[in-house]
């Protein structure tokens, strides 16, 4: 967990977490998004939502993530932390160059989570 | 002196011979060590007769492997042939493969026959074959390592890891959990394959991470992990192409939408999507499923490119080529974008792919 002087947090997934991002569920195998969102996402949130600091996480130089993954990992946020959907879309940042889509794709699974809860 | 020992040897190895000589798939074995390394060599005669009378007794059914033994060529005939070999091992019963007659091979099917075979090896049910009399198809499954690694003890929830170097290298796996860490291995060696470079296929990831978590999570209903997936992977160094052939014998795409718990999003699809199948058969569903639009019918969202979806949406961007998907009685050739319905059922789902030069978001 990388902490910065300005005005945002950067968590950098392939080296804070893993280069090989898993499945969704810590049962299901190694490096899972239920891992990333309870061990890393979670607090990083919580703090920046404290400190008024955007949290910026960049999905690049993985090799390559499962959608269920990023729907546990970010989704779940909603679902299962009980993190409010606005406060998402205000202090959260997805960073994804390599793979673009993946940041409609993590907005959609927000706003599902949001209309499900 | 010396020649008695030598007559007696000769006896010995006459001996193991016809004893063997209908074992084509375990002729690998340590015959010797196996054979008689617990008798007393007095004894060694008896037991001998004892053995062979053993396995005559063995009732061994004897399935014919069709002459085209293709999965991705003659999906149809391999199911068959598969579907009867399950039947067996459902019932207990020994089975006897015959390859004969088999004049064209692919990997799909020998990674088809490894993983059902594997499992009557696990329920400790006899099973023995033989290898194509063609020459070139007997080469191929020697040298898939299949033969001789099916015979290796290995537990219920250990890796299988088969790997066979040479020109044309094959490597198996077989688990039941996902494992990412091992699929980012194998596309880092296919990608030396072929760019002569190490790297990054997020298309080919997502696609093998997603059947390992369908296996994981759909294979059997209501039991996560039961399971094994198997992948098959052949580097064609040549044409610098790398095969992968993915089999799950889980229960398949079909069974497992009949079978959706409550709370599942898919439960009860049939009353929302009945209006628009109505008519439609396992392939066109199969294509709905594909595009996407069978997830949105019935979730009323749109599908952002989750699970089987996903995956035709990695070969749409060309992330990976040639991609052909068999479940039940559907298959689907999206390379040729066509969708139809087999007459026998693969109690399981088989995904085959390509990648080769021509795909792209390799990095």
């Amino acid at each position: 967990m990388k902490k910065m002087n300005t005005a945002y947090r950067e968590f950098k997934v392939s080296k804070e977490f893993t280069p090989t991002p898993g499945p969704r569920f810590i049962d299901e195998g190694e490096f899972s998004g239920e891992l990333l969102r309870k061990n890393y996402l979670l607090p990083l949130i919580g703090e920046a939502i404290k400190n008024g600091v955007k949290l910026k996480v960049d999905l690049d130089g993985t090799h390559g993530y499962l959608t269920s993954f990023l729907e546990e990992a970010f989704g779940g946020l909603i679902r299962e932390d009980r993190i409010s959907f606005h406060d998402l879309k205000k202090y959260l940042e997805i960073i994804s160059t390599e793979e673009p889509y993946l940041k409609e794709d993590i907005d959609e699974y927000l706003q599902e989570a949001h209309d499900e809860s | 002196m010396k020649k008695l020992k030598s007559d007696k040897r000769r006896q010995s190895i006459i001996s193991r011979q016809r004893l063997y000589s209908d074992i084509h798939f375990k002729e690998w074995k340590k015959k010797s060590r196996r054979l008689l390394i617990s008798v007393p060599k007095k004894s060694r005669n008896v037991e001998l007769e004892r053995r062979r009378k053993k396995l005559k007794k063995e009732q061994l059914n004897k399935i014919f492997a069709p002459v085209n033994f293709s999965f991705n060529k003659n999906t149809n005939e391999v199911v068959e042939f598969i579907r009867k070999i399950e039947i067996l091992y459902q019932n207990g019963k020994g089975v006897y493969v015959d390859l004969r007659l088999v004049e064209h091979i692919d990997y799909g099917s020998i990674v088809s026959l490894l993983s059902i075979l594997i499992q009557f090896r696990r329920k400790r049910i006899n099973i023995n074959g033989n290898f194509p009399e063609d020459k070139g198809c007997e080469k191929i499954l020697r040298e898939s390592g299949f033969i001789y690694n099916l015979f290796s003890n290995k537990r219920d929830d250990e890796r299988y890891c088969i790997e066979n170097g040479g020109h044309n290298s094959i490597t198996t796996y077989g688990w039941k959990k996902v494992d990412t860490a091992l699929s980012a291995k194998i596309i880092n060696e296919s990608s030396m394959t072929i760019w002569d470079d190490e790297r990054r296929c997020q298309g080919v990831q997502r696609c093998i991470g997603e059947l390992m978590l369908n296996t994981n999570n759909h294979a059997r209903p209501g039991q996560k992990g039961a399971l094994n997936w198997w992948l098959y992977v052949n580097h064609d160094a040549e044409r610098k192409i790398v095969s992968f052939a993915f089999v799950d014998f889980g229960i398949g795409i079909f069974e497992s939408l009949k079978n959706k718990p409550s709370d599942s999003k898919f439960f009860g699809w049939l009353e929302k999507v009945k209006n628009k199948i109505l008519n439609m058969d396992n392939g066109k569903i199969l294509k709905m499923i594909m595009s996407g639009e069978f997830h949105s019918t019935v979730t009323g969202k749109y599908y952002r490119g989750k699970g089987l979806p996903g995956i035709a949406e990695a070969f749409r961007r060309n992330q990976l080529s040639n991609l052909l998907i068999v479940s039940n009685n559907a298959v689907g050739d999206l390379a040729k974008d066509e969708y139809m319905v087999i007459d026998s059922s693969f109690n399981g789902t088989y995904i085959y792919w390509e990648l080769n030069e021509e795909n792209e978001y390799c990095i």
